[in-house]
């Protein structure tokens, strides 16, 4: 096992009171394995990414729970073993790339920064290797685009430098968050392709996170659904794409829209709105919204239960099912 | 016949004289300006050929500084210069010229005639005092026949005239230029210095530590500066390194307050995390990225910060406290005049005129940096 999360809860500690942005997620994640997270906007799916390697900025804190990278407690980690973490062992690859990469600087220079800090490598090596990494992530002309500055590339070739800076320590785990969100449907796809390749090629686990459940279903072994800072569900792609459990992963499935299928069926969203985390209902926070629910689900909160291998679920209706 | 001429542009090139080398590959107006360079420097050299050589032996560190700075000079032109030939020789080849944020500036800047002909002033006025000994026609604090001597108009042998005692005027303001545009420099750099490292480490670790360092700034400020320097001058023996200390001293908490704010901006953009999330130390995020993004509000202040040293060192000199005579300063010169001024008019005239050019100039770079560095204007180049 390459990471395990238990129980982790990240608040945001606000004029209005705490927000619980991260409420008791625990997940495993293998070797090698390729993992996704989803959940629509604001659920915390980015805050378990940054809980991860402890960068959850101010007011922010992880307030309770354990995270295991390779056997060693991430967050009772001392800073100078924390920051060989944070690149060297997890590389984060950023939903921005135009806000993430520093606009003074070249591209060369933001990667021979990571190469040089944790792989010791001097200034030549890094040029060569910068080259080298921009090539890989199928960047043409690499000499060139590594004397480039951010705002000399377009969209798709600044991620791919950005993926190079992510994977340039060598990272055991790649956390992708949102990392197409900002480009067009064939720049994603190349990405995506990008990913599955350095992947195969370093033997990295990769935690995708996603709002879009139907592109996270290409790359994913796993799946992990999350709602307002609860994982909800937990299942093998296969599984979750054909048989949801959870009547919030069914809602999901349904609003993806079905090309090319004959039948024009309108689209079903969930009803509702994603509660304010301020101000979560109580019992199952997704009860307001659940054609299923009942005075029960009002009531508590549901577990996590198995619903069969490597399958679990949190609902009273299914879960037991 | 083509032949030939490539050949003249190809040794053109590689000659040690700078400026040739522009002037083959097209850049005339630049390689002029590297020649004129090179030759008044060489024009000084053989000149006072004397001077220079036992500039080197001369016990007195003034004399010495100068002979090195005329090899500091020569050799620093000739390597930029063959610098710059060998990357307009790389750029030739090359289609696309990379636009650093930087290099976008400066080229606005160029446009500036305005500002661009302060630089020429403040570079002229900075050799004139870095060579000072060495072009000054008379020693500075030599006393001749007073009663000969005194109260002589501007002519060909004193272009600036003498003073009370019978000095050349001409070479006090060029020794006067070297203490009040070295006080002005070095003070600038190290207020600029401390204020920086200060304020981004303030805005970076934010939360107490923020809260301490900036409530020191408050307490700082709240001093009126000039007093502070009046009673710091009373207390210490005014001399250059004193007066620099104390002037970048006293200065820093403007830039901290300011330099604060644009990291408190900066440190909330993604590329911060980024950082962060490659494990790089806080000092290396601080130093390596968030300041490099915040200089160029610096800079801007930074020209008018060297104006106000100045300034500042003068005002002080001019009532007695700062730099004593018989050191000149450009301060303590129209001092002097002041009581002469209906009689003999060039005593302050000069050593004021030099004054007011120089702080006319630095205002005007800065007013070029600004407008070179206006994000706005930036971003309509680009657009």
């Amino acid at each position: 096992m390459l990471l395990s999360v238990r129980d982790l809860r990240s608040s945001f500690f606000l004029d209005e009171g705490e927000l619980q942005a991260v409420d008791g997620v625990s997940f495993e994640l293998d070797k090698g394995e390729t993992v996704g997270l989803v959940g629509e906007s604001g659920c915390g799916k980015t805050i378990v990414a940054l809980s991860i390697l402890d960068l959850i900025p101010p007011p922010g804190r992880v307030v309770a729970g354990e995270i295991q990278f390779e056997g060693q407690d991430v967050l009772r980690m001392p800073p100078p073993e924390l920051r060989r973490l944070r690149g060297a062992g997890i590389g984060l690859v950023f939903q921005e790339p135009a806000a993430a990469l520093n606009p003074v600087y070249t591209i060369g220079r933001q990667l021979s920064e990571v190469l040089r800090l944790h792989r010791g490598l001097d200034r030549q090596q890094a040029r060569r290797e910068t080259v080298r990494l921009l090539g890989e992530m199928g960047i043409p002309e690499p000499e060139k685009r590594a004397s480039s500055h951010p705002f000399e590339l377009s969209g798709g070739m600044k991620q791919r430098a950005l993926i190079a800076i992510a994977v340039a320590g060598r990272p055991k785990l790649l956390i992708a968050d949102e990392p197409t969100t900002a480009l067009d449907l064939t720049v994603q796809a190349e990405i995506l392709e990008l990913l599955a390749h350095l992947q195969e090629q370093h033997q990295m686990a990769i935690l995708m996170i996603s709002h879009d459940l139907d592109m996270v279903a290409e790359m994913a072994d796993r799946v992990l659904v999350m709602y307002t800072g609860r994982i909800v569900e937990e299942a093998p792609t296969a599984d979750l794409m054909t048989a949801p459990k959870h009547p919030y992963t069914e809602g999901l499935l349904a609003a993806i829209p079905q090309l090319g299928t004959g039948t024009e069926a309108p689209l079903v969203g969930i009803p509702g709105a994603v509660p304010n985390l301020l101000d979560l209902p109580g019992g199952c926070s997704f009860h307001p919204r659940c054609r299923l629910a009942d005075a029960e689900c009002e009531r508590e909160i549901p577990g996590m239960s198995s619903v069969g291998s490597r399958w679990r679920c949190a609902c009273f209706k299914t879960g037991a099912a | 016949m083509a032949n030939a001429r490539s050949d003249t542009r190809n040794i053109l090139r590689r000659a040690w004289l700078p400026g040739l080398g522009h002037w083959a590959l097209g850049h005339r107006g630049r390689g002029i300006r590297l020649l004129l360079f090179t030759v008044t420097i060489l024009a000084v050299l053989l000149w006072r050929w004397d001077l220079f050589v036992t500039g080197f032996l001369a016990p007195f560190w003034d004399r010495r500084l100068a002979s090195l700075s005329l090899v500091a000079l020569l050799a620093s032109a000739v390597a930029l210069s063959r610098w710059d030939v060998k990357r307009l020789l790389s750029e030739e080849g090359e289609a696309q010229i990379h636009r650093s944020p930087m290099r976008v500036a400066l080229r606005r800047f160029k446009e500036n005639r305005l500002a661009v002909w302060a630089v020429y002033i403040i570079v002229a006025l900075y050799l004139v005092a870095a060579l000072a000994p060495l072009l000054a026609p008379f020693d500075p604090a030599a006393i001749p026949d007073v009663q000969s001597n005194r109260y002589l108009a501007p002519s060909w042998t004193h272009p600036c005239g003498t003073d009370e005692f019978g000095r050349d005027l001409f070479s006090r303001a060029l020794y006067g230029a070297r203490v009040s545009l070295s006080i002005g420099l070095l003070a600038m750099i190290i207020a600029k210095t401390i204020g920086t490292t200060y304020g981004a480490t303030a805005a970076y670790f934010g939360g107490a530590v923020d809260n301490v360092l900036m409530r020191i700034v408050d307490i700082w400020i709240a001093f009126p500066t000039f007093y502070l320097m009046l009673m710091l001058v009373g207390i210490f023996e005014a001399n250059i390194t004193v007066l620099v200390l104390i002037l970048g001293l006293t200065s820093w908490p403007g830039t901290a307050r300011f330099i604060r704010g644009e990291i408190l901006s900066l440190k909330e953009q993604e590329f911060t995390e980024a950082a962060r999330a490659i494990g790089l130390p806080a000092h290396l995020i601080i130093f390596r990225h968030l300041i490099p993004s915040a200089l160029s509000p610096v800079l801007v202040t930074a020209a008018l910060s060297v104006a106000g040293m100045i300034g500042a060192e003068a005002g002080l000199s001019f009532l007695g406290l700062g730099i004593r005579p018989p050191t000149p300063s450009w301060g303590n010169m129209v001092a002097a005049g002041q009581d002469n001024l209906l009689h003999a008019w060039w005593i302050a005239f000069f050593p004021g005129s030099l004054l007011a050019i120089t702080l006319i100039s630095f205002s005007l770079l800065a007013d070029g940096l600004r407008d070179a560095f206006d994000p706005k204007a930036l971003m309509q180049k680009f657009v």
